[in-house]
Formats: C-alpha cells, structure tokens, sequence
C-alpha cells in the first residue's frame, strides 16, 4: 500500500488522467465555484456600498478573504465527496477485476483526478472573487463608485460569459443561460436593494 | 545460449477507465520490445478483455506482466510465445 511506485506512479498516472473523467469533473466543479465567488463578491460590493463604505481597501481585504474561505471550502468539500465516491467506485472496480488496485497506476490516476478535481473548485472560488473586487484597486485614481460600479460590471460581464460557457459545452440556448445566470445577479441586486440599499 | 522470446500474446483484463493507447504505449518502451498490438476482444460496462501482442527483439516477459499489473490490468493467460534461438554475434 502506501506509495509503491513512487514518482514512476504519478508520471504513468497523468497520461490516464484524461480517461479518468477528470476533465468534465474539474470543468464542473470550476465552473460552479466561479459562479459561487463571482456572485459572493458581488454581494459584498453591493452590500459594503450601499451601507456607506467608502474604503476600496476594507473591501478587498474582505474579498480576499471571503474568496478564500470560498475556495478552502471548495477544496476541502470536493475532495472529500470524491475520495469518497471514487473509493466506493474503485472497490466496485476491484470486486469485478478480482484484484486489489490500490496502488496501481490506475490507482495514483484516480487520486491525481480527486486532487485536480478539487483545485479546480477551489481556483474557481478565488478567481470569481477576485476578479469581480480587481477594479477596486484603481479606486485612489478613479474614486469608490466608480470602481465599485467598474465590480459590478465585470461581475456581471463574468456571470454572462459563464452562462455561454456553459450553454456551449451543454449544446443549449446561450441565451437561456446567459439569462439564468443575469437573472441570478439581479436578483442578488435586488435583495441588497431591499436590505438597505 | 539462451533462446529468446519474441512473441507474446496475453489474454488480459483491463479497467476500462486505462487509456489503452498509454498502455500500449508503456509496453513499446520497455527495453526489447519493437511492437505491441492491441485487440479489443469484448468491452464490459467497467472493463475490457484485450488480447495483446508483444513483438520484439528480446521481449522478457516477465515485465511485460509486471507492467501491467502495476497499471492495474490482470494477465488472465499467456496464449501463445514465439522464441527465436540466440545467434552468436547477435545482440
């Protein structure tokens, strides 16, 4: 058990990686947590400016943090929800094989894609985040609402380009999509709207 | 001398989540192999029966096995070997 084909394992594991499943897994997961950072972010533009904030470094701090809490989260939950799911996968594997496979190349081929899987919906969380508060480092130049509206677009001009992201790799409507996904930020809008804003 | 083998044909069990391209891949790289066939003889919801053929100048068989045990396959049987006497002078 352990590592027994040590480095030799994972070089012969990433040319399975592809059949493993792992791209349309870590596409989900990427896509999802992006939806999740980008629309996070936008709340706390939304919400930090209509209750008066004015400071663009108060606000990227508590993105920065709220981007990696998100993708912490990410991280720690897919890794688990797959470890567990390809471990019931992988003994259903070897009962029909009648052969253990822990420690076999498909075996270090499964853990890369479980590990792959989860970055991808860690990074996804963090650059939705970040992306959306990155205009409000332009804020000493331009001022506070400027930048936050310039947050907001790129937020909204994000959650757009998923929707089409995703109506391309599902073969639907773009326009369904694009809509579903505007629909969800103008919705956030007009919850902070009826907060307080 | 030591007559070599220079055909094997395995009847093998293969997860079908292994790339069988990179399989055969991992076979033609090991030292005395020249060429690999694979056939796909029947394809199961989670696996696959392969017959492949091993082809080279001085296959050892052995770690032709070895390789695709590592990488999760399970050799069912050894179906056929070729052997070729040693030719003094010969590498």
């Amino acid at each position: 058990m352990g590592d027994p084909l040590g480095l030799r394992g994972w070089r012969l594991a990433l040319r399975h990686l592809g059949s493993t499943g792992f791209g349309s897994i870590a596409r989900r997961y990427f896509a999802a947590n992006l939806f999740d950072g980008v629309l996070t972010a936008l709340g706390l533009v939304l919400g930090y400016y209509f209750a008066g904030g004015a400071s663009a470094g108060t606000l990227i701090a508590t993105a920065l943090a709220a981007g990696l809490g998100l993708g912490i989260s990410g991280f720690v939950s897919s890794l688990l929800v797959e470890m567990a799911e390809r471990h019931r996968e992988l003994a259903e594997l070897e009962r029909v094989m009648m052969r253990g496979l822990h420690g076999t190349v498909l075996g270090y081929a499964r853990k890369l894609a479980v590990f792959l899987s989860a970055l991808a919906n860690s990074v996804g969380a963090v650059v939705g985040t970040l992306t959306v508060v990155a205009p409000m480092l332009a804020a000493d130049a331009v001022g506070f609402g400027a930048s936050a509206a310039s947050a907001v677009a790129v937020g909204f001009a994000e959650l757009l380009a998923l929707g089409v992201y995703l109506a391309r790799t599902s073969g639907a409507s773009a326009l369904k999509y694009a809509a579903a996904m505007l629909g969800a930020g103008l919705a956030l809008v007009a919850a902070t709207l009826l907060m307080g804003g | 001398m030591r007559a070599r083998v220079t055909r094997v044909v395995l009847d093998v069990l293969k997860p079908r989540e292994l790339d069988t391209t990179e399989l055969g891949r991992a076979l033609c790289e090991l030292e005395g192999v020249e060429k690999v066939e694979v056939s796909v003889v029947e394809v199961d919801v989670r696996t696959e029966t392969l017959k492949l053929t091993v082809e080279g100048g001085s296959v050892d068989l052995g770690a032709v096995q070895r390789l695709l045990e590592e990488h999760g396959c399970a050799v069912r049987s050894v179906d056929a070997l070729s052997f070729e006497k040693a030719r003094p002078g010969a590498g």
